[in-house]
């Protein structure tokens, strides 16, 4: 069950605004575990409308939920409802507004779904140019066949 | 557009329907270089190794030392193993064993079970004959051969990543009378592995060590404590009397060894002596002091939970284990446990010779909760698996396998040693 973090602190109100222009009301404690968004309340003290420019409204989104609810059980469950492009672009969130913990919850999430993929698959989630020569990439292969065994079909 | 915060798992925007369909696009995201390598830091060893193939900028991350440290600081939190050492009889006399690298949490759930040993993991074929002891996932191996009729024998060491499938060649080779008994360990202040030699013999001891890479044996100055387990010869249990912890070798020692009397001992007559690898000096420890009574046989070191820890027979009714809260502390000694034998359903026999001379009941590692901890009976082939909160007490069974000796792998020559740990490896013969 997802606690709701304490509204104790503070009940002031804080407006993101998203890159397409969404904007989120939130608590100002809940701003505050986005260490970019807390830069920037130090900086100008009086700012209500604070813009994120590099992040889309629906991962903002769904950012302020993770900061909202998150615990051990929540987080097992968090990374599952998201396709892989939307993980890498909520982990380009993570990383811009410094949030460590949701941060490392999406490098652990991404790792478990690529850890028993082959390279090819790999290539393509992350966008990879193989620049291995032909020669290469046989030698890597031929040397290290074990590492290639019980890989999942593509 | 809306002003307020959505806080619900299905978000909608009532901007447009197309939001709402689910398409699939080729991937066009590009994560940054710092992204990909922490998140690499998460994967398994196997999935690192098939990774490299990916592009050139993938295999130079998975290569660089940095990333190798930063990778194995990310390990405890993977899926801790332990190595059993399995028993066989080889092809080839000489090389008895094979390890098998288990996971902990799953030997915890399920204390009955079949092994198959994988054939990459005997120590045939790496013609070894002894394990010398693991750290950080890397396996270090001995072997000796007699040069004369006068016991003066030829050492040599390999050391093993089976993370990897690595193994270097035979390195610090050295010749040397009588038993010498090897100890492995980590010197976190330079980062070099390092193997300690040490023989006592006649009430003197010879200690030497070695640096991974430099590979040339330096004489140091002997242990300033007799080891009381190499006094009484029991070198196949050179672990009790000798653990690594935290960049030191420390073993359970006595100042005046003629006043040892197994009949009455007391802990006030131990000590810790600590090999520090960085500095290569010793430091010298006390014991719990508030441990009265006497002891019957003599007592092991261990480490559960990452601490040194000492524990005893304490009047032949009570298996009793202290643990050094802070390493190097004397005042962070704290009793962890004091359980009958009876409770623990063993039943020692104080008339043995050997239980006269040191005490076999060895704790091996807890779980990663701290609830359930695990022992066992030097010779033994089974553990005990006691729960500490609800006092349970459960024996194990293992039955390895027997490991058929076709298909020796190939000789793996000038192997690079990348020093991944994939895991935690702790070696114990069981």
């Amino acid at each position: 069950m997802a606690e709701e973090k304490s509204q104790a602190s503070s009940s002031k109100m804080l407006t993101l605004k998203a890159s397409d222009g969404v904007l989120f009301e939130v608590e100002l404690n809940i701003a505050k575990e986005m260490k970019t968004v807390q830069a920037y309340i130090d900086d100008c003290e009086d700012i209500e409308t604070i813009p994120i420019p590099n992040v889309l409204g629906k991962h903002l989104a769904i950012v302020i939920e993770y900061i909202k609810k998150t615990n051990e059980e929540y987080d097992a469950e968090f990374e599952k409802q998201w396709n892989m492009d939307d993980l890498q672009l909520l982990l380009l969130a993570a990383n811009y507004l410094n949030i460590s913990g949701l941060q490392e919850c999406l490098c652990k999430a991404i790792a478990k779904r690529i850890e028993n993929k082959s390279p090819e698959y790999v290539r393509k989630v992350f966008n990879i140019e193989n620049d291995h020569s032909p020669e290469e990439e046989a030698k890597l292969r031929k040397e290290y066949k074990w590492a290639f065994e019980g890989v999942d079909k593509d | 557009m809306y002003l307020r915060c959505i806080c619900s798992n299905k978000y909608e925007y009532a901007i447009g329907k197309e939001e709402k369909k689910c398409i699939t696009l080729p991937s066009t995201v590009v994560l940054p270089h710092d992204l990909i390598v922490e998140l690499l830091s998460y994967l398994p060893v196997k999935s690192l190794v098939r990774f490299r193939s990916v592009c050139k900028s993938w295999k130079t991350v998975i290569y660089d030392p940095t990333f190798v440290k930063l990778h194995l600081k990310r390990s405890p939190t993977r899926n801790p193993l332990f190595t059993l050492t399995t028993y066989h009889v080889p092809r080839t006399l000489g090389y008895y064993y094979s390890v098998i690298p288990y996971p902990i949490s799953r030997f915890i759930e399920n204390r009955s079970f079949n092994l198959s040993v994988d054939p990459y993991y005997s120590l045939e074929d790496k013609e070894c004959s002894h394990i010398v002891g693991t750290c950080n996932g890397l396996i270090c191996l001995s072997h000796y051969s007699y040069i004369d009729d006068q016991f003066n024998k030829e050492f040599w060491l390999r050391l093993w990543n089976p993370a990897t499938r690595t193994i270097s060649p035979q390195f610090g080779y050295f010749r040397g009378f009588y038993v010498f008994d090897f100890k492995f360990g980590y010197d976190n202040s330079t980062g070099k592995y390092k193997v300690v030699a040490f023989r006592y013999h006649n009430q003197k001891s010879n200690v030497r060590i070695l640096s991974f890479g430099d590979n040339v044996w330096r004489d140091i100055e002997g242990l300033p404590a007799v080891p009381v387990h190499l006094h009484f010869n029991y070198h196949e249990h050179a672990a009790i009397g000798c653990v690594y912890l935290c960049g030191s070798l420390n073993w359970l020692a006595i100042h005046n060894i003629n006043e040892y009397n197994y009949k009455d001992i007391t802990v006030g007559q131990f000590l810790i002596v600590s090999l520090d690898l960085g500095t290569e000096t010793y430091n010298q420890y006390m014991l719990p002091r508030r441990v009265d009574g006497v002891l019957s046989g003599t007592p092991t070191v261990s480490v559960l939970g990452g601490c040194l820890c000492f524990s005893y027979s304490y009047k032949e009714t009570d298996f009793v284990i202290w643990q050094m809260k802070k390493f190097g502390v004397e005042d962070s000694w704290t009793q962890f446990l004091k359980i009958s034998f009876h409770n623990l359903q063993v039943e020692c026999n104080f008339s043995k010779p050997r239980m006269m001379h040191y005490f076999e009941l060895v704790p091996l590692f807890l779980s990663e909760n701290g609830d359930t901890l695990a022992l066992t009976s030097i010779g033994d082939s089974n553990a005990i698996l006691y729960n500490l909160s609800d006092n349970r007490v459960e024996q194990t069974k293992f039955t390895a396998a027997r490991i058929t000796t076709s298909g020796c792998s190939q000789w793996r020559n000038q192997k690079k040693i990348t020093g991944w740990a994939a895991k935690k490896f702790m070696t114990y013969n069981l």
